[in-house]
């Protein structure tokens, strides 16, 4: 075994591939680590360690994933494991099926470490609303990780992983990716299947990888983007090698930055970073453009509108009855309320609160109609601005990771989504990568948005301002 | 100014949303959902009147064929409480449980 360990999925591939480390003893190495330092950072709601030792036996080193650990978030199902969605109500729910991302990365030959520590249902940007508990920053045990797939860019950015699976409804794999200085991305809506997935926001919600270098995400989405008839919003594409697409320069692309977006306040070391990846942007041979996107302000109060109605409406399957935490009432009506009202946490019954609200008689019009509305204007406008960029530059959020109990406003809260919402919103791809540490050496990380379906080269972007920032290429 | 949500409000969407508002949870609750509501409200000032969805009206579904899926043992396994294969609800019709 070589004496420093590989740091990127890439590197472990071509180390085992090379017959320089085995499979075996890099799952070895990593559990290790895990039973060292996951009782601190608590990314894994459960672990699978020795299941995962019986697995990399079988696995084919010349597989795409040659055996390497990985996590899964666990609102995402694998079959015979645990999937409680950070959530009472479906603390002993075992999964009967695996997601078909799942099945794509086992058959890549990923090994699966674990689920990982979530949001209720991947409702919060912090991972507190676990109703098990919070997860810690590995950077600093004192900050959150981010959310709502904090466990997953944790255990990612801790070692636990050398790849993790998120789910991104406003922003859940870009914003702790941005707060654990990890690579997040979110596909285009409709590329990655979601069978498996429990649903939180269907018109939203997006699967995507998290790992220490876009190439590494790149490889995972290899495996991840495969057509799927279970999904009926998954959409049927030309094969793409993501990895193979990797340019090294930017030459001839327009980076775009949203002129409405710059009056927005964000930490000063977040701006700094913003100009120094302008300046490398410039000097990979891309040039600068200023575009606009008139209502992207908007997009919060659009999305904390259409993402609860979403939630309000999937939510409802939680009744005691079918799966999950049961509390006997009188009758069926008292059933399903005690099972609802013990099971979920207070975040998820506030959105559940306002989507039955804005969903509700006298109120649908002005509130989820409106906001349909506000969608359709902000995807048009984003969709215009990729027309005269190839890509979109904008912060991942505002500050870098706050101190674990620092936010218990809601309304503060859902602030930290406002870079990452648009592109939910719009169905548009979007990645965020780490750009530099803010003073108190925690991670910053930018985002970059691009057109529906130009996934590949808004990796191959990604990668090369990633690496002339000094990442692993 | 007149409030978006009052205390009947939220006891008629609790009722819909089928769940349960206890009377400590109430008071925040309302302070809550009224601030996030006022948020949101700033949308109303959009002019959406020209707007045309493009979304999709349809869902695209598979061909209707057979294949193998979850057993019925695998599908129900999740339920609370089953007997001879079915779930177990309580009596909806009125009356006593058998």
């Amino acid at each position: 075994m070589p004496s420093e360990l590989p740091r990127t999925l890439n590197q472990y591939r071509l180390a085992v591939r090379a017959h320089e480390l085995s499979a075996e003893e890099y799952l070895e190495e990593t559990c290790r680590l895990i039973e060292r330092d996951d009782p601190q950072v608590r990314a894994f709601l459960h672990l699978r360690l020795d299941a995962a030792r019986s697995d990399v036996r079988a696995v084919d080193p010349m597989s795409p994933l040659a055996g390497a650990p990985i996590a899964i978030k666990d609102n995402i199902m694998m079959a015979g494991e645990r999937c409680t969605c950070g959530s009472r109500i479906l603390e002993h729910y075992v999964a009967p099926y695996s997601a078909t991302v799942v099945h794509a990365l086992i058959a890549g030959g990923a090994v699966v470490v674990g689920k990982t520590n979530l949001d209720e249902f991947a409702m919060g940007s912090s991972t507190e609303n676990s109703a098990f508990f919070p997860t810690h920053n590995p950077m600093d045990l004192t900050r959150v990780p981010g959310g709502s797939s904090g466990g997953s860019n944790a255990a990612v950015a801790a070692g636990f992983a050398l790849g993790a699976i998120g789910s991104d409804t406003g922003g859940s794999v870009r914003q702790p990716a941005a707060f654990c200085g990890v690579v997040g991305f979110k596909p285009t809506y409709g590329l990655v299947s979601r069978y498996g997935l429990v649903a939180f926001g269907s018109s939203l919600d997006c699967i995507g990888p998290i790992g220490r270098s876009v190439r590494d995400t790149a490889i995972m989405m290899n495996a991840m983007a495969v057509h799927d008839p279970k999904d009926a919003t998954n959409v049927r594409r030309p094969c793409v090698d993501f990895e193979a697409a990797l340019q090294s320069t930017l030459a001839g692309k327009r980076i775009g930055i949203i002129r409405e977006l710059e009056g927005l306040e964000v930490q000063p070391e977040i701006a700094a970073s913003m100009e120094m990846t302008r300046k490398a942007a410039v000097n990979c041979g891309a040039s600068v453009v200023d575009v606009s996107v008139p209502h992207i302000l908007s997009a919060l109060p659009a999305y904390y509108i259409i993402a609860p109605a979403e939630c309000s409406a999937n939510l409802g399957r939680f009744d005691g009855v079918r799966y999950g935490l049961h509390e006997d009432g009188r009758d069926m009506t008292e059933t399903y309320s005690r099972t609802r009202n013990a099971g979920f946490g207070t975040e998820v019954k506030r959105r559940i609160l306002i989507g039955a609200f804005v969903l509700s008689a006298g109120y649908y019009d002005a509130y989820y109609k409106k906001a349909t509305d506000v969608r359709q204007i902000i995807t048009d406008e984003l969709d215009a601005a990729l027309q005269s960029a190839d890509v979109l530059l904008t912060p991942t959020t505002p500050t870098t990771a706050f101190r674990i109990g620092a936010v218990t406003d809601p309304l503060e809260m859902y602030k930290a989504d406002v870079f990452t919402i648009p592109a939910d919103l719009a169905g548009i791809p979007a990645v965020s990568f780490p750009a530099g540490k803010d003073t108190a050496g925690l991670p910053i990380g930018l985002q970059l948005m691009g057109a529906r379906w130009s996934d590949a080269e808004l990796l191959s972007s990604a990668n090369v301002l990633f690496t002339a920032l000094g990442g692993e290429s | 100014m007149a409030t978006i949500i009052d205390k009947k409000t939220l006891e008629h969407v609790a009722t819909l949303a089928r769940l349960e508002i206890t009377l400590e949870e109430e008071g925040p609750l309302l302070g809550d959902l009224e601030r996030i509501l006022e948020h949101v409200a700033q949308l109303s000032s959009v002019d959406t009147s020209a707007v045309i969805s493009k979304r999709p009206f349809m869902t695209l579904l598979r061909p209707d064929e057979p294949s193998e899926g979850l057993t019925r043992a695998e599908g129900l396994g999740g339920a609370p409480a089953m007997r001879d294969g079915f779930v177990v609800v309580k009596n909806i019709m009125g009356g006593e449980d058998a």
